[in-house]
């Protein structure tokens, strides 16, 4: 009895420790897998979509892994302009309908064919597909109709200048093939039309996918198979890349960056569409209701050396605008607040504080790069011209609902994301009286807002950003800081592999040496 | 018993989480408004009053219902089930590894008490108790994926990713295991039916398997049936360290992003493990000492 016992206890843990190993085989034990296949690389990504359905994750990280596996009707380059890639061109036939020509001879990794009616499907299920999460991004949609099996019409409830760029999020799947599997069959087997195909998925681990041999544009890549492991750890990340386990590490700290230079690794530097910046809430009783006490605050703020010190360098500084050059409607002309001590204090006397004053500040620590670091950096700063800023950092979820109900402080920090449409509707969004927190309203900014939404020529467009980046500017309305650092590094055997400001990877010019 | 503590756990948990504030928000973006946060409260199942909540709860998690993943939109018991079994591979491995060293290490330390193995053992036991798991798990790596490129250091999938982050967390446990062993055998040694067996001239081999090692038992599989929760928990940094795609880590996320059913499906699993498994220990104490009956006191 005793022995039967003992053996059933030790068959138990055997079963245990050896039994699931196949369960959670992940098929991406580079070191294993990769034996004889040289066109084949391993990257180790912050977080894998949080569902394989391109509907169902909004979020800037799942787009790397999209962007392998499916194709969006328009692509958005590096200054971000809208690029055909599903749909070969767009117009506005009517203030409230957009005309998009669609391309012929697409086909999805199962051969079916990509037409008007795809579109069609792929927009109401986005619109009103229970799992959709893209109802917001595109819920000025009111009806797609077919004018032909390649070309649509696009109908919305409003004069909406800036669908084109809103088309940037939504990713194509063949919906003959959904409805026939459902969503559950889908999950277990997603198809696309992207330059690789889907081989083998589990959920916040990996991601295995194949080159498809039979993609519609003309130049094709040279790697063969990718594994994308989801890895939210950073030290992980670079366990894996320098244990030869992976290729490519995303987002690494500067620090860290150093060093693996040092050992060989090469460094790609992209920044995000994301713009890091202390809001003022000139709405709120405050010294910074008025614009000479925040144009002081930029004035005391020496971002060079922030970037210098806290980034090693390796951040791009914002020109005085929310948005970086990889925007559509960036204005070169506009340019950063010097860093000028002695104009701050003049300012803030001119204001009526000689001797400063005190005041709070909401931001976050882990939420952006160094966010905690930078919060001091800059109290002390302000410190020098006689502002004392009292910082008050928030847990994510306090910190969401403080920005949701208008609860933040005079002085709160903002990852502003511009990506992936990259354009300045968020940006500008942010500093209307339509939003949540009440940052700052002026109905002359918010005409000049609504004049912009439904402007459909693009010079008019752009003459109508360029006042608001001025007035954004010339008003100060916040405190201009930098792009969110984009550094991943490489393995020296891995050459061209290219990142946009979303996360969407180009491996076009990919190769292992 | 058991059904008793569930419901405990489950009522704690719900009210705990309920404390840190509207997960709502974590779904919004930053030009929602305030309609569309309505839209979304009600989508979500939010907007109810907290006691019919909790009713609806408590009704569904009699059959383990415990609703859809805010962040995944999957069942909430499911993606904890899909990653339970990874977990207790490494909580197993790990107790194995921490019984391999552990007990034969406590077992020198007390036989050869006063000598050179006993200060070797000690001092070694010493420093797995008193280095963090963090570190280890990072010398390990360092040593043995960095350097020698032996060992992957993240993933999982073959016995070969399973050796790091067992010895990581099986080390802390090891030395705990060493300790307990060690007390106890010196312990039972002192016992007069020690000396009456080695005084009828019973083999000391004999000795030390039938009489010091048995009743030594009692006290080293309690520590062991006490550690599992802690080998659980531990498993969060392991599972950081080591990308291990297990439980532990899921619901650390779980938690920072609101995940409410993730969060509420992940506690039942886990505190139900941790019920059953000091079940199963007092279940072994009556094989182990047969004077103790279970639901009665030692006769």
């Amino acid at each position: 009895m005793k022995r039967t016992i003992i053996l059933l206890l030790f068959s138990l843990l055997l079963i245990v420790v050896v039994g699931y190993g196949s369960v959670f085989a992940d098929g991406g034990n580079k070191t294993e897998a990769s034996e004889g296949i040289s066109q084949e690389i391993t990257l180790m990504v912050t977080n894998l979509p949080t569902s394989i359905d391109p509907l169902q994750d909004t979020g800037l990280s799942a787009l790397t892994a999209y962007s392998l596996l499916y194709d969006r009707l328009i692509d958005i380059d590096k200054s971000g302009n809208t690029i055909p890639s599903l749909a070969l061109s767009w117009k506005p036939i009517k203030p409230t309908v957009w005309r998009l020509e669609l391309r012929q001879g697409v086909f999805f990794h199962n051969g079916e064919r990509f037409n008007a009616k795809t579109v069609q499907s792929v927009i109401m299920r986005a619109l009103h597909g229970t799992e959709s999460r893209q109802k917001a991004q595109i819920s000025l949609i009111k009806d797609v109709q077919i004018v032909n099996d390649y070309a649509i019409d696009i109908i919305t409830s409003e004069p909406w200048s800036l669908l084109p760029n809103r088309l940037s999020r939504l990713w194509i799947y063949p919906t003959e093939y959904f409805n026939q599997v459902g969503l559950e069959g889908f999950l277990k087997k997603p198809i696309g039309s992207g330059s690789y195909r889907f081989v083998k998925w589990q959920q916040d681990n990996y991601l295995i996918l194949e080159k498809n041999d039979k993609y519609w544009r003309e130049q094709q890549s040279e790697i063969k198979k990718i594994t994308l492991r989801h890895t939210p750890d950073m030290n992980a990340r670079i366990n894996a890349l320098e244990s030869g386990e992976a290729d490519m590490a995303f987002i690494i700290d500067p620090e860290q960056i150093v060093r693996l230079e040092k050992l060989g690794y090469k460094t790609l530097n992209q920044p995000l569409g994301q713009a890091y910046i202390y809001f003022f809430r000139t709405t709120l009783k405050s010294p910074v209701a008025d614009v000479r006490v925040r144009r002081a605050i930029n004035y005391a703020i020496d971002v060079d050396t922030i970037i210098k010190s806290l980034f090693l360098g390796m951040a791009s500084k914002l020109e005085g605008q929310p948005v970086g050059s990889d925007a559509f409607g960036y204005d070169s002309s506009i340019k950063a607040y010097p860093y000028d001590p002695q104009m701050a204090k003049k300012l803030l006397a001119e204001a009526g504080y000689p001797q400063g004053f005190t005041i709070a500040f909401d931001g976050t620590s882990g939420m952006a790069p160094k966010d905690k670091e930078v919060a001091e950096l800059i109290a002390d700063q302000l410190a020098q011209i006689g502002i004392h800023m009292q910082i008050n950092l928030n847990e994510r979820g306090v910190y969401l609902e403080k920005m949701m109900n208008a609860k933040m402080s005079p002085i709160w920090s903002i990852s502003l994301n511009y990506a992936p449409t990259m354009d300045l509707f968020g940006p500008m969004n942010n500093a209307t009286s339509f939003t949540g927190h009440k940052s700052h309203s002026d109905p002359a900014f918010d005409s000049l807002y609504l004049r912009w939404l439904a402007a459909f020529d693009q010079k008019e467009q752009l003459k109508i950003g360029r006042e608001m980046l001025k007035y954004y500017h010339d008003e100060a309305l916040a405190l201009f800081l930098w792009q969110s650092p984009g550094l991943y590094s490489i393995s020296p055997k891995v050459q061209g592999i290219e990142m946009n400001p979303d996360y969407t990877i180009n491996l076009l010019n990919a190769v292992v040496k | 018993m058991i059904p008793l503590t569930m419901v405990g756990v489950l009522t704690i948990v719900f009210f705990v989480l309920r404390l840190s504030g509207d997960p709502v928000y974590l779904f919004t973006t930053q030009e929602s408004t305030p309609e569309e946060i309505e839209m979304l409260r009600e989508e979500l199942g939010f907007n109810k009053p907290l006691p019919i909540q909790y009713i609806r709860y408590l009704r569904r998690a009699v059959v383990l219902d415990f609703g859809t993943s805010l962040r995944y939109g999957e069942p909430a018991i499911n993606l904890i089930l899909a990653r339970w079994p990874a977990t207790l591979q490494l909580a197993v491995c790990a107790l194995l590894v921490s019984i391999a060293i552990g007990l034969p290490f406590g077992a020198i330390s007390a036989l050869k008490r006063g000598t050179i193995w006993d200060t070797i053992c000690s001092t070694i036991t010493l420093i797995g108790q008193g280095a963090p798991v963090f570190w280890i798990g990072i010398m390990l790596i360092l040593i043995f994926s960095v350097r020698l490129r032996l060992l992957p250091a993240t993933g999982s999938g073959t016995l070969k990713h399973l050796i790091l982050p067992s010895i990581t967390l099986g080390a802390f446990f090891a030395a705990r295991v060493a300790r307990i062993s060690r007390t106890s055998i010196l312990e039972v040694m002192q016992k007069k039916y020690i000396v009456t067996a080695r005084a009828i001239g019973t083999k000391e081999l004999r000795v030390l398997y039938l009489h010091v090692l048995k009743n030594a038992a009692i006290a080293i599989v309690t520590i062991i049936g006490l550690s599992i929760p802690s080998l659980i928990g531990g498993a969060v940094m392991a599972e950081s360290i080591f990308n291990w795609p297990g439980v532990a880590g899921f619901m650390v996320n779980a938690v920072y992003n609101r995940d409410y059913p993730v969060v509420q499906a992940g506690i039942f699993i886990l505190s139900f493990t941790v019920a059953v498994t000091n079940l199963v220990v007092d279940v072994l104490y009556t094989y182990l000492d047969p004077q103790i009956r279970l639901g009665s006191q030692k006769v």
